[in-house]
């Protein structure tokens, strides 16, 4: 009987070691503030449009950022929107100072607001060109565009050149819609969720950026294996990089000349390297005249 | 009986539903305390898990709204998620800057929560109540962050619930325990009664009381064990009144072994013999042991003699007709190998269950042999034991006994501690017998020296009036013999003359030889000592001898001997004499032979023929002075009577062994210095 004193004691010294483990923080949730988002005026802001979905994108150009942001002494902050339109509406309104944009949102900008080019990185050997990948999925069949007909497809952004308008175009060639050609139709928003799309099975085919399959291609073959080319287009001038109408010019002229002599240094080699790119270059020798020559084409048809 | 239990102060039953409630209470109190803290741990565990695992879900659909700065789905999203679980109390995103981007809260933003860390913390609001606030990286960190606040109070209030339910079933459970505290009790105290009940009985005497076995627990053991007490005790009380029988026979015993022994004392202080001290052991042990034979035997020169043999009087009698011999006087040799050396050598007792067999063992004499036949057939004593009979630890015999019943260990220590008393008391007998024998052998010696001295003094009054006599006669004999030749040179041609000459010239020389013999017989007293070598003077006596030696063998055995000292002219003649002897013992031829050899004190010889020999009856004779067996032209009888007085006075002995026909050994010794 006497022995289950100490034992009591000793449970109870137990329990409350247990039961007064209360290290909480004191929180009064009637003290309130109001949140500003205050637009830092000395951050730079620059956009990247969607040709890869949006958390790709972070990670993509993650290191370019903070090279940039290192270079210019400056914070860099970066904007994404969902879709091409959106990030041509914060340029056109000069929300963002520059921008990663397509082809083809470069050809509409500069047409309705005057968009600038600020320069071109050069990734293929033939110069600052991309190219349209058709793609289907592997197990299909598929061999060629024509094939598709009746079939699913995926373009990426009704403002994108290699994923909407060059395969738009093909189809105005053969006096075809999607609408009467494929079974039926969608929009990804992002290269890479075509690539995934045709690899899963969503869809039959796609019209992606080379850009982005090329890329894929290396850092996830298993995606990209599963998908074939089955048409390649002819070079288009390549997504540039682009400046507001109202960007500070002096920023503007800093930005170029970073990037143009980005493959000068190591550190910039080695992010180069690690994005496929090869260099950046001033626009002067990037062509966009066959994509407004296709434009014409796809704008006639459809009207 | 009543009597006793009232006197418990708190009974069984008491103590067990006090006991059963106490528990209950500390147990289901302890339970509750542990179900509680273990039971909220638990949960707020897996309301943690829970909440990460829905915050990541969340994280990754708030990935591109956050991303793309779409700030109406974030809002919308985390709307959404609030409302789909009661639990969340909260939800706020921070950009990667940490910048609030979206929450759930409508009027501002709680200061505090704003300089919150990251990870799993509790939060305590100012209400009291407590929140868990998680953090859940958006894009590992690189879009922002996404927080989740989950309130404890859903879960510390089902735990009070349970904790509640729980104590309200022990208060339940108190009458319950008492009803079983009542039975168990009742359970427990029945067989203590029943245990008490037979306790009285035993202290009443009644040994054979037992207690029923009902179950098969702990009482039924308890009961178990009483029962084999009581039982024991019963056991205990024949085996002590048993005992008290036996140790009464036992003192009997021992108290007629002390009287045999004192017996065999009286005896002994009373000069008995040892051999009626022997036949007071060995009649003792069969009467007072109530065995059926036993036997002493005696170590003497290394053999087992029985000295002592008891059986009934009729028996033994009859024993001594059938046999023809004594029972006792036999003698067994001890053979290493023989289970009664060891009694012997290693003083260990001996039990056998074949005694004839034994006896048959240990003899090759068929006397005996067919003796212990006899013996087990008249007395069929099948076991037979051997003890040694000691004195002071060393022994001086064996008893041995023969039983018609098997013998045990008890026999043994018996008659071992009985063996060890009386070898005391042989060994007393032995020693007075022995003494006796050296005082008979004291007294024998003294006589001998008294008729020796007697001798001697004889001889020397002998050798005196036999040398004045010699001196008288020798002179008138001269005369004669001179005479007597004058006649016979006178008369050669006269034969009757002639012979009559010769016989008295023959007659005179006879005369003369005698005179010159009792007068060397009286130069005795003319001791001249010297150092000699005794194997000299037999060389000597031997050349004075060879004329007589013709007829005989001579065979020398000398060895080197050490000198002696003594008068070479009187040993001379000793050997002289007794070679003399030897060769007139051989008329017919013989060998004489001559042996001498030094021992460590003495040097002896030997003077031996194979000769007629001497008849036992003159054996004692030979050396008193005239006795002769010669005829008296050959001898004059003093001779052995000279040499015997001449080694007697050189110290030494002179020692004769004949047997008739086969011839004679007369053997000299002499001291060294």
């Amino acid at each position: 009987m006497r022995s289950i004193i100490p034992l009591i004691l000793l449970l109870s010294v137990l329990l409350s070691a247990c039961t007064t483990r209360d290290n909480a923080v004191v929180v009064n949730f009637s003290d309130r503030v109001q949140i500003k988002n205050q637009n830092e005026e000395s951050a730079v802001v620059i956009g990247v449009s969607n040709i890869l979905s949006p958390a790709e994108t972070v990670t993509y150009y993650e290191d370019l950022f903070s090279y940039l942001s290192e270079k210019l002494g400056k914070k860099v902050k970066l904007v994404q929107r969902s879709n091409y339109a959106e990030m041509n509406e914060l340029l056109r309104l000069g929300r963002v100072d520059a921008a990663f944009v397509c082809s083809r949102a470069y050809i509409a900008g500069a047409r309705q607001f005057g968009m600038e080019l600020l320069a071109v990185p050069v990734v293929y050997d033939e110069g600052p060109v991309y190219y349209s990948y058709i793609i289907v999925n592997r197990e299909s069949g598929i061999r060629s565009f024509e094939e598709l007909r009746g079939r699913s497809f995926a373009f990426t952004d009704p403002l994108s050149n290699s994923g909407e308008l060059y395969p738009r175009y093909l189809l105005a060639k053969m006096n075809e819609t999607p609408d009467t050609f494929f079974s039926h139709y969608f929009y990804t928003y992002s290269h890479d969720k075509s690539i995934e799309a045709v690899a899963s099975g969503i869809v039959d085919g796609a019209a992606v950026d080379s850009l982005i399959w090329d890329y894929k291609n290396i850092t996830e073959p298993r995606i990209t294996s599963r998908t074939r080319i089955i048409k390649v287009s002819p070079p288009f001038g390549i997504p540039p990089v682009v400046a507001s109408p109202y960007s500070d010019k002096e920023l503007i002229e800093e930005i170029r000349s970073i990037l143009l002599g980005m493959h000068t240094d190591e550190e910039g080699r080695r992010i180069l390297e690690k994005l496929r790119i090869k260099r950046f270059a001033p626009p002067d020798n990037v062509s966009y005249a066959s994509i407004e020559e296709m434009l014409k084409v796809v704008e006639g048809n459809a009207g | 009986m009543k009597g006793m239990l009232a006197r418990v102060k708190l009974g069984v039953r008491a103590k067990f539903i006090l006991a059963i409630i106490l528990a209950l209470l500390i147990l289901s109190s302890l339970s509750a305390l542990i179900m509680q803290a273990v039971l909220k741990e638990v949960l707020l565990e897996s309301l943690t898990r829970d909440g990460l695992v829905l915050g990541e879900n969340l994280a990754t659909a708030i990935t591109e709204p956050l991303l793309t700065g779409d700030v109406v789905s974030l809002h919308r999203m985390l709307r959404e998620f609030k409302e789909s679980r009661e639990d969340v109390a909260y939800l706020y995103v921070l950009n990667r800057d940490g910048e609030v981007v979206a929450s759930t809260f409508t009027d501002g933003f709680p200061r505090g929560l704003l300089s919150l860390r990251d990870g799993v913390i509790t939060i305590k609001t100012e209400k009291g109540e407590h929140i868990r606030d998680l953090t859940i990286p958006v894009l590992k960190g690189r879009a922002g962050e996404l927080h989740l606040g989950l309130t404890e109070e859903l879960i510390r209030a089902r735990v009070a619930e349970a904790t509640r339910r729980l104590l309200l079933w022990v208060l339940l459970l108190i009458p319950v325990a008492v009803a079983v505290g009542y039975s168990l009790g009742s359970f427990i105290t029945s067989p203590i009664k029943e245990l008490e009940a037979g306790v009285r009985a035993l202290e009443r005497g009644e040994l054979d009381y037992r207690i029923k076995l009902k179950s098969k627990d702990e009482f039924a053991l308890l009961a178990e064990a009483f029962n084999s007490m009581a039982a024991e005790l019963q056991a205990s009380m024949v085996e002590l009144e048993r005992y008290s029988c036996s140790l009464e026979k036992l003192v009997e015993e021992r108290t007629k072994e002390l009287l045999l022994l004192q017996r065999i004392n009286n005896l002994l202080n009373s000069g008995a013999s040892m051999q009626e001290i022997l036949n007071e052991i060995t009649r003792g042990i069969v009467e007072v042991f109530g065995y059926n034979s036993c036997a002493v035997h005696l170590l003497e020169d290394n053999k087992l003699v029985c000295r002592s043999y008891y059986m009934d009087s009729t028996l033994v009698k009859k024993l001594e007709e059938l046999t023809g011999c004594k029972a006792y006087g036999y003698e067994m040799e001890l053979t290493p190998e023989s289970p009664i050396s060891r009694i012997v050598f290693k003083k260990e007792p001996f039990l056998t269950g074949d005694i004839e067999a034994l006896i048959k063992l240990h003899t090759q004499d068929k006397k005996i042999k067919a003796l212990a036949k006899v013996i087990s057939r008249l007395v069929p004593a099948r076991y037979g034991l051997g003890v040694p009979l000691l004195s002071k630890n060393r022994v001086v015999g064996v008893i041995g006994i023969g039983s018609k019943t098997t013998l045990t260990k008890g026999d043994v220590e018996r008659l071992t501690s009985f063996a060890s008393q009386a070898g005391i008391a042989v060994e007393k007998a032995m020693l007075e017998e022995k003494l006796l024998e050296y005082s008979r052998e004291l007294e024998r010696k003294v006589e001998e020296r008294t008729r020796q001295l007697l001798h001697a003094e004889r001889l020397a009054t002998i050798g005196t009036l036999a040398s004045g006599v010699a001196h008288e006669i020798n002179n008138p004999a001269t005369s004669i013999l001179l005479d007597a030749e004058r006649i016979l040179e006178e008369n050669l041609s006269n034969g009757e003359v002639r012979e009559i000459a010769e016989g008295i010239v023959k007659q005179v020389e006879r005369i003369q030889r005698i005179t010159r013999s009792l007068l060397l017989f009286s130069r005795q007293s003319e001791f001249e000592p010297r150092e000699v070598d005794l194997n000299d003077i037999i060389e000597e006596s031997l050349e004075v001898l060879r004329p007589k030696l013709k007829k005989v063998k001579v065979e020398k055995r000398l060895k080197r001997l050490p000198l002696i000292v003594g008068d070479p002219a009187q040993l001379q003649q000793v050997f002289v004499n007794l070679m003399l002897n030897a060769v007139q013992a051989m008329p017919s031829g013989g060998t004489l032979t001559i042996e001498t050899e030094a021992r460590e004190r003495e040097v002896i010889a030997r003077v031996n023929d194979t000769g007629v020999g001497i008849p036992d009856e003159h054996l004692d004779k030979i050396f008193n002075p005239f006795f002769t067996t010669k005829r008296p032209s050959e001898g004059t009888g003093l001779g052995l009577s000279i040499c015997l007085g001449i080694v007697e006075r050189h110290n030494g002995k002179i020692e004769v062994r004949s047997k008739v026909g086969k011839g004679t050994t007369f053997t000299v010794r002499l001291p060294l210095r």
